[in-house]
């Protein structure tokens, strides 16, 4: 089985999606767009991340389901760029509130991440 | 945590999941598209694009599974699919499911049956306010053992415990009613005024009595019943404010009590309640006499009080009574005891003893079920391995097993519980007059009580689900165990005892339970037989029982009897008669019981005085009933109420309180203070039986009905050459014709009366009988089937040796050696069982031991028999077999 898929789409330089940070890609996604279809959101973050983070689309709609019933996010149908129709995700009052939620949650655990595989300047190494 | 608009929108997605499905895959389409044109930008060739994308994308069909996953709702999408499956399988194999079904149904119809007999009996709470907040008060006698209390005691209990919010007492007594052109017997409770209000029964009709005075010059008041309503005044509220009569004294009703209240105690049918200051009419004295203990007080805590309290500041009262009216009251103690307790002390546990063996037949039609699926999973092995082979997860596997066993399992319950509803009905009918389940004492059976209600729905779902879970997991477990190869290759597995070791293990438990079942019932009816034959120290053949109440005093009521006594004696066919208080057996509980004194004879010191049951019987009893007289005489035509008292005493009594004396000519003291009287013994008879074929003999005492200043009702005994009943209706006629006024009750015989004693023991060996029976039918169809079974998959085995030469019976022998050896380890098993079970049986044997040899030898001679047939049959089959097709068929 030959691989023409990877001639298109380089793999070196990519990586996972750090498990659990997807919604909170999305959601910002949408936040900073506005509107956006299935595809969009995958091609922004691919496109905003210079193509080290990839959403694999097996991802993808399980994870718009599970924020539609969650109330994050609503879908619309309208006319894609090209005139297709396509269903547009929009953020709800809720999907903000948890952005902010995910977003802090994220930079706490970041920043303790940080801190343990930096040393602490003034400590003697 | 999920909210409320989250599961809000669930249920929405849900119901619009087909919508949801196509836009999410429209969706989907649509992103592929996208991807397509991006790869044909970057210069992939127009034909390949699509599928580059594809590829890229995934299986569309497994992602759009994921994403409606989001939903939540998938397992019961799949439990609906497998459902579905299951009941297509179902329609396919239509033998396999009826058979299966119809085992199901029996055991769990037998148990929906046999539960809502033991719930309407035995364990639903008496319809009153907070049943289960309801304290037991007792006395204690001198020996500690509780008693029933006095009325005066219970009115100084009342009045001085103060962690009882309030205290009721009863007692029950036999008043016979009177109606047009009817009279009954009835169980009358005689109660303080708050009875109702304490217990929170409401009225049907009318009102019911309480703590505020009645109004005066009312006379006595009665409640009635619902059920004595219903029968006897066919519901008609006017019987209200009008007068009935107890035992010729007039009694206003007042009420009838709410439908569904029959007492307290569980399983007794009150006819009538009356206020103590009604009964006091009959005997004034009850209710003011501190030695006449005959009362049951029950009562509620006040709010805060524990048990423990109340019992320490009872015992302090009772302390108090003790010194204060020493006569009555020395070395009396009080006990409580929480309803809890309560029914524990009365153990009621032989219901539960019949539940459990309904139990027994439903696990045996479990094991039926389990080998039935396990003989039919095998025909399924290539199907089952396919799934597997296709990447069928175990667990997957399983549960959809389990699905298709639970839709099995709701079938039979189903089926189950329509048996149930017809079976229920019949109730009434089987336990007909008395016996296993107490009738009221009109004889009439309770009719109102075994419900398909909400509890037993409840405990037959239950049952039901355990079922599931017994007979569809092992079947499942093993089949999911299966190596997809080996089953995809060659179908079933060959006979090398693998699968089926679980059927023969199964068959054999069947075979155990069998034993168990049948030993049971053997020495049920063994006890049933020895009791219908017992010595019960009096004949009771062609003996007519006739109730009757003539008008008027004592007085003229002996005359009314001596003179149709004297009548009958021209009677063809007529070969003596004589009165009697109570006839022997009738249920009236040995008749009275009163203090004796016998002078010479020294109580042990701390004793309570003699308490003695006694009977009034007129002259011409004991010949009647070939009572043995062993010494002195009986009572004659002089002993009138003018001569001086006399008593017949049994050998019993001779023995415990006359050692090695003749007790013939001593004089004994019978009654209370200033009631009591001195009577001479003229007789000593053999010991005969008085309440129940199973009692030990007790000392007693015949008191000459003559006598019984008391009295006017009485039993006429008649013993007639051939059947009595044919000679009722003239004797009756004589009765009228001598006093059209007197009352004659419907006729029965004292056989009738022995038997009806029996019918607990018959009604409890007969329902044992019959579930053994079902459990018998089920293990050896069990056995018939899994040998059918075995020979069946060995057909080219067993083809082959025939072609080779072997013989007709060493083929047969070899199916029938491997069958017995199954029923052999069953039956081995059973016996160990059966020693174990039948101990609980004990206490409703009589003169069986629990491991009564011959019954064992006979459970174990019908077994044999039963499971040769159920082997032979199969290995005749086998060897029938045409070795030509047998070894080409495969």
């Amino acid at each position: 089985m030959s691989s023409s898929a990877t001639g298109n789409a380089p793999e070196h330089g990519r990586a996972e999606i750090p498990p659990g940070t997807l919604y909170m890609l999305i959601l910002k996604t949408l936040a900073r767009l506005g509107p956006l279809h299935g595809y969009g959101i995958a091609q922004y973050i691919q496109q905003v991340s210079e193509d080290v983070l990839q959403v694999e689309e097996g991802s993808l709609y399980p994870a718009l389901q599970r924020m539609l019933i969650k109330g994050w996010i609503v879908g619309e149908w309208g006319l894609s760029e090209n005139n297709r129709r396509a269903r547009f995700y929009r953020l709800t009052p809720d999907g903000d509130k948890q952005l902010s939620v995910e977003v802090s949650d994220f930079e706490r655990v970041t920043r303790a991440l940080m801190r343990v595989i930096q040393p602490a300047s003034g400590q003697p190494a | 945590m999920e909210s409320l608009g989250e599961l809000g929108r669930r249920v929405r997605f849900w119901l619009h999941r087909s919508e949801a499905n196509r836009e999410l895959e429209e969706e989907m389409q649509f992103h592929l598209q996208m991807k397509a044109r991006q790869y044909q930008e970057a210069g992939m060739p127009e034909r390949e694009a699509p599928f580059a994308a594809q590829r890229q994308f995934g299986n569309p069909l497994l992602l759009k599974e994921l994403s409606s996953d989001a939903w939540g709702w998938r397992w019961l999408e799949t439990f609906l699919q497998d459902v579905r499956f299951a009941a297509r399988a179902m329609k396919q194999n239509k033998v396999f499911t009826a058979v299966a079904v119809l085992t199901l149904a029996l055991g769990i119809g037998a148990n929906a049956i046999m539960f809502s007999l033991v719930d309407g009996v035995w364990t639903r709470p008496i319809p009153v306010r907070d049943p289960r907040g309801l304290v037991h008060i007792f006395a204690t006698d001198q020996k500690g053992q509780p008693d029933t209390i006095s009325y005066p005691d219970y009115l100084d209990f009342k009045a001085q415990a103060r962690s009882l919010a309030d205290l009721f007492v009863e007692d029950r007594r036999g008043p016979t009613l009177k109606g047009d052109g009817w009279t009954q017997p009835t169980l009358t409770v005689a109660t303080s005024q708050n009875y109702f209000t304490l217990l929170g029964v409401g009225a049907q009709a009318g009102r019911m009595y309480t703590d505020n005075p009645e109004p005066p010059g009312e006379g006595p008041i009665l409640v009635l019943s619902y059920n004595l309503w219903q029968r006897r005044f066919h519901g008609d509220a006017a019987i209200v404010g009008r007068a009935v009569r107890l035992m010729d004294t007039a009694f206003t009703v007042v009420g009838v009590a709410a439908k569904g209240f029959r007492g307290t105690e569980l399983g007794e049918e009150v006819d009538l309640w009356i206020p103590m200051a009604s009964w006091d009419v009959f005997s004034p004295n009850d209710s003011k006499d501190r030695r006449f203990h005959d009362f049951v007080a029950t009562g509620r805590l006040r709010p805060g009080a524990t048990p423990e309290q109340a019992r320490a500041e009872l015992q302090l009262i009772a302390a108090r009574l003790a010194a204060n009216y020493p006569n009555s009251n020395a070395g009396r103690g009080a006990i409580l005891k929480t309803d809890f307790e309560y029914r524990v002390a009365m153990q009621h546990y032989q219901p539960f003893l019949l539940l459990g063996i309904v139990v027994l037949v439903l696990l045996i039609a479990c094991a039926n079920v389990a080998n039935l699926l396990l003989a039919r999973g095998e025909a399924r092995t290539r199907e089952i391995g396919m799934r597997l082979a296709l990447g069928c997860s175990r667990l997957r596997l399983i549960r959809q097993l389990l699905t298709e066993s639970l839709v099995l399992g709701a079938a039979g319950a189903a089926c189950g519980l329509a048996l149930a509803a017809g079976g229920i009905r019949l109730l009434p009918a089987f336990f007909q007059s008395g016996g296993l389940l107490v009738a009221n004492s009109g004889g009439q059976p309770i009719a109102n009580e075994f419900l398909l209600d909400a509890r037993v729905l409840v405990f037959t779902l239950l049952v039901s689900l355990a079922t599931v879970l017994f007979f569809g997991l092992l079947p499942a477990m093993r089949l999911s165990k299966l190596s997809p190869s080996r089953a995809a290759r060659d179908g079933a597995p060959r006979a090398r005892g693998g699968l089926l070791r679980g059927p023969g293990l199964l068959v054999s438990a069947q075979v155990a339970l069998s034993f168990i079942l049948l030993m049971s019932a053997g020495l049920l009816a063994r006890t049933l037989i020895q009791a219908m034959h017992a010595d019960l120290g009096f004949e009771r053949k062609n003996v007519l029982l006739l109730e009757m109440v003539p008008p008027g005093n004592h007085d003229h009521a002996m005359a009314f009897y001596d003179g149709l006594i004297d009548r009958l004696r021209s009677l063809p066919g007529v070969r003596r008669a004589c009165v009697t208080l109570h006839p022997p057996m009738a249920g009236y509980g040995g008749g009275f019981s009163d203090q004796v004194e016998i002078p010479g004879y020294l109580l042990p010191p701390g004793t309570p005085k003699l308490e003695i049951h006694q009977n009034r019987v007129g002259s011409g009893y004991f010949e009647l009933l070939g009572a043995r007289l062993l010494r002195g005489r009986v009572f004659d035509a002089h002993d009138t109420a003018k001569s001086r008292g006399v008593a017949v005493i049994n050998h019993t009594m001779e023995q415990r309180y006359f050692a090695g004396q003749d007790p013939v000519g001593r004089v004994i003291r019978i009654g209370l203070g200033d009631n009591a009287r001195d009577t001479e013994i003229v007789g000593v008879v053999r010991d005969i039986r008085v309440n129940t074929i199973e009692e030990q003999p007790e000392p007693y005492i015949f008191l000459a009905y003559s006598q019984a200043a008391n009295w006017a009702e009485a039993t006429l005994m008649v013993e007639t050459a051939g059947d009595p009943m044919r000679y009722a209706n003239a004797i009756r006629r004589a009765g009228l014709a001598l006093n059209p006024e007197v009352d004659i009750s419907p006729p029965t015989t004292l056989e009738n009366t022995v038997q009806d004693r029996l019918q607990g023991s018959r009604t409890t060996a007969t329902a044992v009988g019959i579930l053994a029976m079902l459990g018998l039918i089920l293990a050896s169809i069990g056995l018939y089937g899994v040998m059918s079974y075995s020979v069946a998959r060995r057909k080219r085995e067993i083809g082959i040796r025939m072609a080779l030469g072997a013989r007709f019976g060493g083929t047969v022998g070899l199916v029938l050696r491997r069958g017995m050896t199954l029923a052999g380890v069953g039956a081995a098993a059973g016996v160990l069982g059966a020693l174990a079970a039948t101990r609980l049986l004990a206490n409703m044997l009589y003169n069986v031991g629990p491991y009564d040899p011959m019954t064992l030898a006979a459970v174990a001679a019908v077994l044999s028999v039963v499971s040769l047939a159920a082997c032979y049959i199969p290995a005749r089959r086998a060897v029938r077999v045409d070795p030509a097709v047998a070894v080409r068929e495969e």
